[in-house]
């Protein structure tokens, strides 16, 4: 009786541990597939591999082993490197992959259930497509309108390949296309040049500018003193003819008067200056006393 | 038990391999662990207990055994039920999930699951985490770039967030780095440093916003900020240089204005002057020629009365002042041609020295003064002189 209790305790040990042996739970996030002896095992009906969803399942324990794979979305990411554009330049390029484990058997069967092996393979696909798509263009077209059609085209090629292995390429981005540092320094100084330009114009747009309107304000001051002085011309000149008609008026009255009267007032204003030198006969009319006091009358 | 009793005793304050004295510490707690793991031991194996002690089986122990495995078995459900336990934070979110699959989302508040049967994952779905992108691109126009960029997101989705992608955040960081180098390569240097920032800023997050949609990462971006835009350091002072010479021309440009305001009020201050000068001109001239008639039309009368006697008058007063201020030289030759010499810039430089001598001379009318004409034919009546007093002799 003592040892059936033994036994007995030793049994229900015994069929607990193989009842959690048996048992396994799926995570979300994951699937996982049963093998037996490393192989699938393919439904009977089917004939399709076992997968389970996330729960709890049953095995046979011991013969049947389970593989979880995580099946949520993964990145690849591809470092730096450097291809050439169809102008034989090189750039610098980053890209990375996301994807998913889409069919699990055939999964496990090309890459034995290596992510790294996976990769490795994507990867080299990436890189191919990535020279083939950047060698078909030039630098600008790869920077700026090529750049979705690139990656369009990138995905397509890579996720047919994928789909060989088993894998969902969800997207596949280029990140950065950047130029080697030796041809940056070239960019850097067409930059400056091209800043320099805009500087110098902008300088040079400014004098232009400025001069326009000196020029302006010259031209309209010179045309307003220039109004200025035919007005003043032509005040002058009706001065001038008031004057004369004053003159005239007043001289027609007697002309002889007026020569006689004009003359001996011009005498007067012309000989002021003390340097003056009069070189005379004596024989005008005011010296006509000069010589003969006597005379009478002198006809001269 | 005796004998283990015994041999412990045998041992106390000895060592047993040595035989050297132990040291001397109260074996109270190792008493009673010893003797609980071997009632223990008792309970579990029947058989030696059997040849040990021979009071198995009794009913005493047998409730000794229930008590204890019940005891036992209590505590353990305690802490399980304990373990079940957790709180979910104000502005947290928790993933149920049993024997690994999704049953169910909770919200705030305590919970309980059955451990080992459920478990829980809990996330912060309000907390706005900030993400900053910083670095050199390539424009379209083939240029180099520096940006910054923030992002702004927070958990929508915690079993997306968990369950559907690996390192979701990071793959937020890459998408953000794609999207933003993708817009810039699309815009040109000058729109990306000026007036095309905003654009840039909306089309990233819309770029961003359909690449994350794809890979249902359960995050929500809830803002995209363009922090900076700048031209890379290496070529700062060209830009900066640049934009200086933009606040040159408007100065420069300002230079001219202010000449340009300075020269048309000055021509016109010109023209001012001109205008008033020549009103003035005639104005004078007019008055000029009125004073002048004046005077003739005041003679007038007197010369029509008696026009010879006005007139020699006239005449005479006009010669008066004509010679009073003038040097005169009287040529006192008639009808005679002969070339002579007056020293005319001697005369002009002698201003005060009067020649009185040569006045007499001429007065006398027989006298040479001219050395330099051998000739001695002509005779000169020189008059040099300012003075009234001399003059007054005549």
């Amino acid at each position: 009786m003592r040892t059936l209790k033994i036994n007995l305790i030793i049994l229900i040990t015994l069929l607990s541990i193989t009842i959690l042996l048996s048992l396994f739970t799926v995570t979300e996030g994951q699937q996982a597939l049963l093998l037996q002896l490393d192989k699938i095992v393919v439904q009977s009906k089917t004939g399709k591999a076992i997968i389970y969803k996330p729960g709890l399942h049953i095995r046979v324990p011991f013969l049947q082993s389970v593989r979880k794979f995580d099946t949520r979305l993964q990145t690849l990411d591809i470092q730096s490197s450097r291809i050439v554009t169809a102008e034989k330049k090189d750039v610098i390029v980053d890209c990375y992959v996301k994807w998913r484990i889409s069919d699990l058997p055939l999964y496990f069967t090309r890459t034995g259930g290596n992510s790294q092996e996976a990769e490795i393979l994507l990867e080299q696909q990436i890189n191919d497509s990535l020279r083939a798509e950047f060698g078909k263009r030039t630098i600008a077209e790869v920077i700026a309108d090529d750049r979705a059609s690139i990656m369009e085209s990138l995905n397509k090629q890579t996720n047919a390949k994928a789909q060989g292995l088993g894998l969902d390429i969800i997207d596949v981005r280029v990140k950065r296309i950047d130029l080697p540092s030796e041809v940056s320094a070239a960019v850097y100084e067409r930059m400056r040049a091209e800043r320099e330009r805009v500087a110098s114009e902008h300088r040079a747009q400014g004098r232009a500018k400025a001069e326009a309107i000196r020029a302006n304000a010259d031209a309209s001051a010179t045309i307003t003193v220039a109004t200025a002085k035919a007005d003043a011309a032509r005040i002058r000149g009706e001065g001038d003819a008031e004057a004369a008609k004053v003159s005239t008026d007043a001289y027609s009255k007697d002309p002889n008067f007026y020569a006689f009267f004009k003359s001996i007032s011009a005498y007067k204003q012309v000989f002021d200056e003390k340097n003056d030198v009069l070189v005379l006969k004596p024989d005008s009319q005011f010296f006509k006393y000069f010589n003969n006091p006597q005379e009478q009358a002198a006809s001269k | 038990m005796s004998k283990w009793n015994i041999q412990r005793k045998e041992g106390n304050g000895q060592d047993p391999w040595t035989g050297k004295p132990r040291p001397q510490k109260p074996p109270e707690l190792e008493e009673i662990f010893r003797n609980f793991s071997r009632r223990l031991i008792a309970l579990l194996m029947p058989m030696k207990g059997t040849a040990n002690t021979g009071g198995r089986g009794t009913p005493e122990h047998k409730h000794m055994v229930v008590i204890i495995f019940g005891f036992i078995a209590t505590l353990l459900f305690l802490i399980w039920l304990l373990m079940g336990l957790f709180i979910v934070g104000p502005a947290e979110k928790a993933v149920i999930l049993r024997f690994g699959r999704y049953v169910s989302m909770v919200g705030p508040g305590p919970h309980w699951i059955p451990r080992f049967i459920e478990s829980s994952e809990t996330v912060n779905i309000q907390k706005v985490s900030t993400y900053s992108y910083e670095s050199q691109m390539l424009t379209k126009d083939a240029n180099i770039v520096s940006v910054a960029l923030a992002i702004q997101y927070r958990v929508i989705d915690p079993k997306e967030f968990f369950y559907n992608i690996v390192a979701p955040r990071e793959s937020l960081q890459q998408a953000t780095a794609s999207a933003l180098r993708q817009v810039i390569g699309r815009t040109s240097l000058d729109s990306v440093l000026t007036l095309g920032r905003d654009q840039v800023r909306q089309e990233v997050r819309v770029e961003l916003e359909s690449i994350l949609a794809r890979y249902h990462a359960g995050l929500l971006i809830t803002d995209v900020a363009l922090q900076s835009a700048k031209a890379p350091e290496e070529v700062k002072e060209a830009f900066d240089d640049a934009i200086k010479a933009q606040e040159d021309e408007q100065k420069i440009e300002n230079q001219a204005q202010a000449y340009a305001m300075q020269v048309e009020p000055t021509a016109k201050g010109q023209a001012q002057r001109l205008l008033a000068d020549a009103q003035a001109y005639k104005q004078q001239v007019v008055l000029q020629a009125k004073g002048e008639t004046a005077q003739y039309m005041a003679m007038l009368p007197q010369y029509q009365a008696a026009p010879t006697i006005t007139r020699t008058r006239l005449y005479m007063d006009a010669m008066q002042s004509v010679f009073q201020h003038t040097r005169k030289v009287l040529v006192n030759i008639a009808g005679s041609n002969n070339v002579f010499y007056i020293p005319l810039d001697k005369m002009m430089n002698r201003e005060n020295s009067s020649e009185v001598s040569a006045s007499n001379n001429a007065l006398s009318g027989d006298s040479k003064i001219d050395a330099s004409n051998p000739s001695g034919a002509n005779t000169l009546n020189l008059n040099s002189s300012n003075d009234k007093n001399n003059q007054g002799g005549y």
